[in-house]
């Protein structure tokens, strides 16, 4: 060859990367050693020396082609190979990763978190665990819910592990007691789920458990303290209910050393608006609600306790009560009860005389927004001509007035048919019950 | 016929007083007044009164409901009972044998007919004890 041997077009194909991968086959006449170690030293692949049968040179053409078909096979493979090693390497250190996360989660954490198998045996757990409960991370293993808790427990534990099993559902938030290993015993509040294997069947349970004894014990002291109060509020009740009957009795041993038939009336008076004042508050420590009275069972009793005080007319003068389920602070029921211990007392002494006979009707009903209307009627002689209720020299009357005026409400009087007052008030803090 | 003798439980002095002076008042004869359960055993079991009117309430240990029990177990002699208008005293008692009530403050006519009942099955009773 001219200018360029063999060799050196070898040497130059060898060096590009484009034509690096031909393979080269020598052919010379030259036969020596030297040259044939020369072509092989430059890359060629084969050396065939002249003459030379062509169908050798196809043969060995041949086998270079598949040779060389074969390595660059080999290289995609390997290429692939190495992105494949490679791209595991990733999911392996993102797996590390994320294991790391959730085991410092899982060790950090004050909650509990463990697994347990079907039978409850302790599978996995993190370090709380074992603080929580007060073993050791060996004595847990492998241990059964039922070592730490007693038989009523286990069972509000077993019916919620059945209850995930069932539903498939997780439970939140249910509390159970758990005893220590030094016997103490600990509230603990848990969220259950159910574990099942890579084929969806169920393999056990899994759980988050916080330490709530702190917290339940506050709540058992506020329950109790709670609980005092109440009692304390309803022996503060009967105590005022008590001293107000010692003061009815005081009236009423005084007046039995009165002879004017009118001053033992005004000591009755008096022992009436005292009694109608203790009833309140035996109200307020026999019903269940310590701050409000039921005002229809108010009425009812203080009705029948001025009937039989004036039971002259108890026979002839029937009561009517009509109210509605309507319960009131006690601000709003002492002057509501004294108004109507008048008003009620009146028509009993008043308003049936010689035999009469008739009704007395006491209602109490919602009317706007935050209003009540009391009303006390009877079917009586009906009240005398030309005095104004408002300007009355009784007693009993000048206090309905005043407080009407302490309740922030108007007080009417019709005389139509016998009497009757309408007295409109606010219920302040009053509460109605509907649908009775 | 001598007139019957009540004794009187009630914690407070003024209104045990206000309730001898009603029953004086109605004939009767009020030999004493005990203001805990433990003294009206103690005195029912010296005086033999023959009839008790009970508060519930009471100072001690032992309450109205109790002391009647144990008067009615030893000597034999009815109690009445001086409620309030609470209904949950009415029931606590209707859980046990029928018993007589008054309502606190107590009316005149309504004692007086309350202890002529008890008067009259308390001695129907001692009468057919005797026979």
């Amino acid at each position: 060859m001219p200018d360029l041997d063999g060799y050196e077009v070898c040497r130059r194909l060898k060096e590009s990367k484009d034509t690096r991968d031909i393979p080269v086959i020598f052919i010379s006449v030259k036969t020596s050693r030297l040259d044939k170690v020369k072509a092989f030293g430059l890359g060629g692949s084969d050396y065939i020396s002249k003459p030379f049968d062509p169908e050798e040179v196809l043969a060995r053409v041949a086998t270079h082609l598949t040779l060389w078909k074969a390595q660059k096979e080999i290289e995609e493979k390997n290429l692939q190979l190495q992105q494949e090693i490679t791209e595991r390497k990733q999911t392996e250190e993102s797996l590390r990763e994320s294991e790391e996360k959730y085991r410092t989660i899982l060790e950090s954490i004050e909650e509990s978190y463990w697994e347990v198998d079907l039978a409850g045996n302790l599978s996995f757990f993190n370090d709380s665990t074992c603080s929580i409960l007060g073993y050791t991370r060996d004595e847990l293993v492998g241990i059964n819910n039922r070592k730490f808790m007693d038989q009523e427990n286990a069972k509000k534990v077993y019916q919620t592990f059945s209850k995930v099993y069932g539903e498939g559902k997780p439970a939140k938030g249910f509390d159970w007691e758990i005893t220590r290993k030094d016997g103490t015993k600990i509230y603990v509040e848990t969220s259950v789920s159910l574990r099942k294997d890579s084929k969806g069947h169920p393999i056990g349970f899994r759980g988050i458990g916080k330490d709530i004894t702190a917290r339940k014990q506050a709540q058992d002291k506020l329950t109790a303290s709670l609980k005092e109060k109440e009692v304390l509020l309803k022996e503060i009740h009967h105590r005022v209910k008590n001293n107000l009957q010692v003061i009815a009795s005081l009236l009423n041993l005084q007046s039995q050393h009165i002879n004017d038939k009118e001053s033992r009336a005004m000591f009755q008076e008096s022992q009436d608006r005292v009694r109608s004042m203790a009833l309140i508050h035996e109200k307020l420590y026999t019903s269940g609600d310590l701050s409000h009275i039921d005002i229809a069972s108010y009425i009812h009793s203080l009705t029948h306790q001025l009937i039989t005080t004036y039971s002259t007319a108890s026979s002839r003068v029937s009561m009517n009560i009509a109210i509605t389920d309507i319960f009131l602070t006690i601000t709003t029921a002492i002057p509501c009860g004294l108004i109507i211990n008048e008003l009620v007392s009146n028509a009993l002494k008043h308003a049936f005389p010689q035999e009469r006979e008739g009704t007395i009707a006491v209602s109490m009903t919602p009317s706007t927004k935050d209003n009540l209307i009391l009303t006390v009627s009877d079917t009586g002689i009906g009240f005398p001509e030309g005095i104004d209720f408002r300007n009355t020299t009784t007693l009993g009357m000048q206090l309905v007035t005043s407080l009407v005026e302490q309740l922030d409400g108007t007080i009417t009087l019709d005389r139509s048919k016998g009497i009757t007052f309408t007295i409109t008030f606010r219920g302040g803090g009053s509460s109605i019950r509907e649908g009775t | 016929m001598a007139p019957a003798r009540i004794l009187i439980v009630e914690d407070e002095a003024i209104v045990a007083a206000d309730i001898k002076g009603t029953l004086k008042g109605l004939g009767y004869d009020v030999p004493a007044i005990a203001f805990s359960g433990e003294e009206a055993l103690k005195k029912t079991e010296e005086l033999h009164p023959d009839v008790v009117l009970m508060d519930i309430v009471l100072r001690g240990q032992m309450d109205g409901i109790e002391a009647a029990r144990e008067i009615q177990e030893r000597c034999g002699i009815p109690s009445i009972f001086m409620t309030g208008y609470s209904e949950e005293i009415v029931e606590q008692l209707n859980t046990g044998k029928p018993c007589l009530s008054v309502i606190k403050p107590v009316d005149e006519n309504e004692l007086h007919t309350t202890i002529l009942k008890a008067l009259k099955a308390h001695r129907g009773h001692q009468i057919k004890r005797g026979s």
